[in-house]
């Protein structure tokens, strides 16, 4: 199938603050092919969780409001749907896990009936007999053990690492065709966060579900996504496959984002390239490219203008910057 | 001991010196209050740190790296164990001497956040230590913050700003700022960029290793990221539920790592490199880390290690030299 399954146009959601209108998401296009990983990276408040709340329609309204644009999923405007609407595509189509483990399941239920929840509330015909079957099933499936006694257990009773599994469980009860995770790994251990993302990496394949995987974990990208967004300010600033994104990075914020890890196989010696300075206010975010204080590059048509993305001549390779690397 | 090249800060006296150290919290039940159990934090772990290195202490969360770490400057007293800072035995040190200690080591703590007092401008947190130690009189210590702020890359413009009004990464430079305020010879920085975004963790990675060649320190350096470990540290130890399991100089851990537990924690991490990403065999631990209340008998990796034995259900394996300078824990290494 080459038809998009998710269409992201000119998408700005904005925050009503009393310090003043913060732009967290402001201008962001981008397409998710079926059954494509995407992973979306940047930093602290760079506006990729708003992103995928966007698409949720889970933004907190108020204070956050999607001003302008249009997101369409399977080629419906999931701005333009009442409540019902999306409720029913909630958790069936499109679902999410989020960072935290510990709080995003319900304490006083079991994780069976939570996980059954879901299931009865999208199959009107289903049995509770057999929503049940479904819960210890997607325990079995997340790699649970003792699936039929676990279901009986309460959160509290399970790890991090179980809970986050328990989660991809909900999650993917209803086989949905678009998954978002919101760092999904960052509250887990290295040998925990191992074990998840190779129970998603492995799901998303059996299913074809498609993965929006938002990350700050430049690692974590390479190792599970096809294709990479990288945002910075609210603003989509390069977006390419995962390969081009490591190997021949356009934008000197990825480039910059690149240098600064310091990694495994290096030796000692080498020191590290910062980025100076900090990200900008985004209540008042600077005129022209939203990098160009920092930009080692800059130019003065920097500080003016702001660049949109644009192919830099390496396949699908965008990046919004006038003088790409 | 060796001389090493290339590294000419390395003088090779041993600064700190941990043996058997332990750290046990009981836990309390019933109505009397008597304790029932204990969580055995840290267990008999033995380490040293030469003078002027940094030493890298990783493990997963609840390991006990951080407890360790607060055991060592004495602000949790150990259970067990003896810990020796330049020769001076602290454990057995009565509590007003160990203040007068404090001077010569100090901590940054993880959460820049919650470790500045919000009520306090920077100038007066900075300048807390210097007036506990009474080092100079008002003026001197004025010009002593502004020097200090200066070197940890602060405008000393800002002394009389709150915390509140700085970044993460400029609040974890004020901590740091304070950390060196009375000059010590010895920090532990218990996760200290771990906070941060990695733009700004590389800014206070650089620093840290500016200071510690203009002031001759030595680190001790907690945290649960490995690549950023690797970055800073000359030698690193990996703890595993209160205990050291491998011990050496960084780069013949990350090549040639001996202990079962090391090899699983480092195919673990992400590496940022799609090529390598997809060639690479990952060992995927089963099950979590067991609890430190009641720990597996003998090694107490067993549990999840492929490789374990009858032996190492009963018996705990010491931490040995196997290799030259390259110290493990396990009965089957390699």
């Amino acid at each position: 199938m080459t038809e998009n399954l998710l269409e992201v146009n000119n998408l700005k959601t904005y925050f009503f603050t009393r310090g003043g209108v913060v732009k967290a998401v402001d201008d962001v296009t981008f397409v998710m092919k079926q059954g494509e990983t995407l992973g979306v990276v940047g930093e602290s408040g760079c506006g990729k969780s708003v992103t995928a709340l966007s698409v949720m329609r889970l933004v907190a309204n108020p204070p956050g409001k999607i001003v302008g644009g249009e997101i369409n999923f399977n080629g419906d405007n999931i701005l333009e749907k009442s409540m019902d609407e999306l409720t029913d595509l909630r958790g069936s189509k499109i679902s999410m896990i989020f960072q935290d483990p510990m709080t995003s399941l319900n304490p006083v239920f079991t994780v069976g009936y939570q996980i059954a929840e879901t299931v009865k509330r999208h199959r009107k015909d289903i049995s509770n007999d057999q929503a049940w079957k479904r819960s210890v099933e997607m325990l079995d499936l997340v790699r649970i053990p003792d699936p039929k006694r676990r279901a009986k257990n309460y959160p509290h009773e399970f790890s991090g690492g179980m809970r986050q599994r328990v989660m991809i469980a909900i999650a993917l009860a209803c086989n949905p065709q678009l998954l978002i995770a919101d760092e999904p790994t960052t509250a887990l251990d290295v040998t925990i966060q191992a074990q998840v993302l190779e129970l998603m990496k492995g799901l998303s394949q059996e299913f074809g579900t498609a993965v929006m995987l938002i990350t700050h974990d430049l690692g974590v990208v390479a190792g599970t996504c096809q294709h990479v967004n990288v945002m910075y300010a609210g603003h989509v600033v390069e977006s390419a496959p995962v390969k081009q994104i490591f190997e021949t990075p356009a934008h000197p914020y990825t480039v910059g984002l690149l240098q600064s890890i310091p990694r495994l196989n290096e030796s000692r010696d080498a020191r590290l390239t910062p980025i100076a300075g900090q990200p900008p206010d985004l209540t008042n975010p600077p005129a022209g490219c939203p990098y160009a204080p920092r930009c080692p590059k800059v130019q003065s048509r920097c500080r003016q203008e702001r660049p949109e993305l644009m192919p830099v001549g390496r396949g699908e390779q965008v990046a919004a910057c006038f003088y790409p690397n | 001991m060796v001389q090493e090249v290339g590294t000419p800060k390395q003088t090779g006296t041993t600064l700190v010196d941990v043996k058997g150290l332990k750290v046990h919290f009981p836990i309390k039940g019933g109505i009397l209050g008597r304790a029932v159990a204990q969580v055995k934090a840290v267990d008999g772990v033995d380490l040293f740190i030469r003078r002027g290195e940094t030493l890298g202490l990783v493990g997963e969360s609840g390991c006990g790296k951080s407890t360790t770490g607060r055991a060592i400057l004495q602000l949790i007293k150990p259970t067990a164990g003896s810990v020796k800072l330049d020769g001076v035995e602290l454990t057995t040190l009565p509590s007003n001497q160990i203040r007068q200690k404090r001077a010569e080591m100090q901590m940054v703590f993880q959460d820049p956040y919650g470790s500045l007092d919000p009520r306090y401008t920077i100038g007066q947190i900075v300048s807390e230590p210097l007036e506990n130690f009474h080092r100079g009189n008002a003026k001197a210590v004025r010009e002593e913050v502004a020097e200090l702020l200066q070197v940890v890359g602060l405008n000393p413009y800002y002394v009389n700003r709150f915390a509140h009004e700085f970044s993460g990464g400029q609040r974890q430079r004020i901590g740091i700022a304070r950390a060196l305020a009375l000059r010590p010879s010895f920090i532990v920085a218990d996760e200290p960029v771990s906070a941060l975004d990695v733009s700004i963790q590389a800014q206070v990675l650089n620093l840290l290793q500016d200071l510690q060649g203009k002031f001759g320190l030595t680190y001790l350096f907690v945290a649960h990221n490995l690549s950023v470990v690797k970055h800073i540290s000359e030698r690193v130890a990996v703890m595993y539920l209160g205990r050291v399991v491998e011990l050496a100089k960084s780069e013949s851990l990350y090549e040639l790592p001996l202990h079962p537990y090391t090899q699983a924690l480092l195919s673990a991490i992400p590496v940022p490199d799609p090529d390598l990403e997809s060639r690479r065999k990952r060992i995927i631990l089963e099950g979590d880390v067991p609890s430190p209340v009641n720990p597996p008998s003998g090694c107490n990796f067993h549990p999840r290690c492929w490789k374990a034995q009858a032996i190492c259900r009963e018996v705990i394996p010491p931490l040995e030299e196997k290799q030259s300078n390259h110290y493990a824990a396990c009965h089957f290494p390699g």
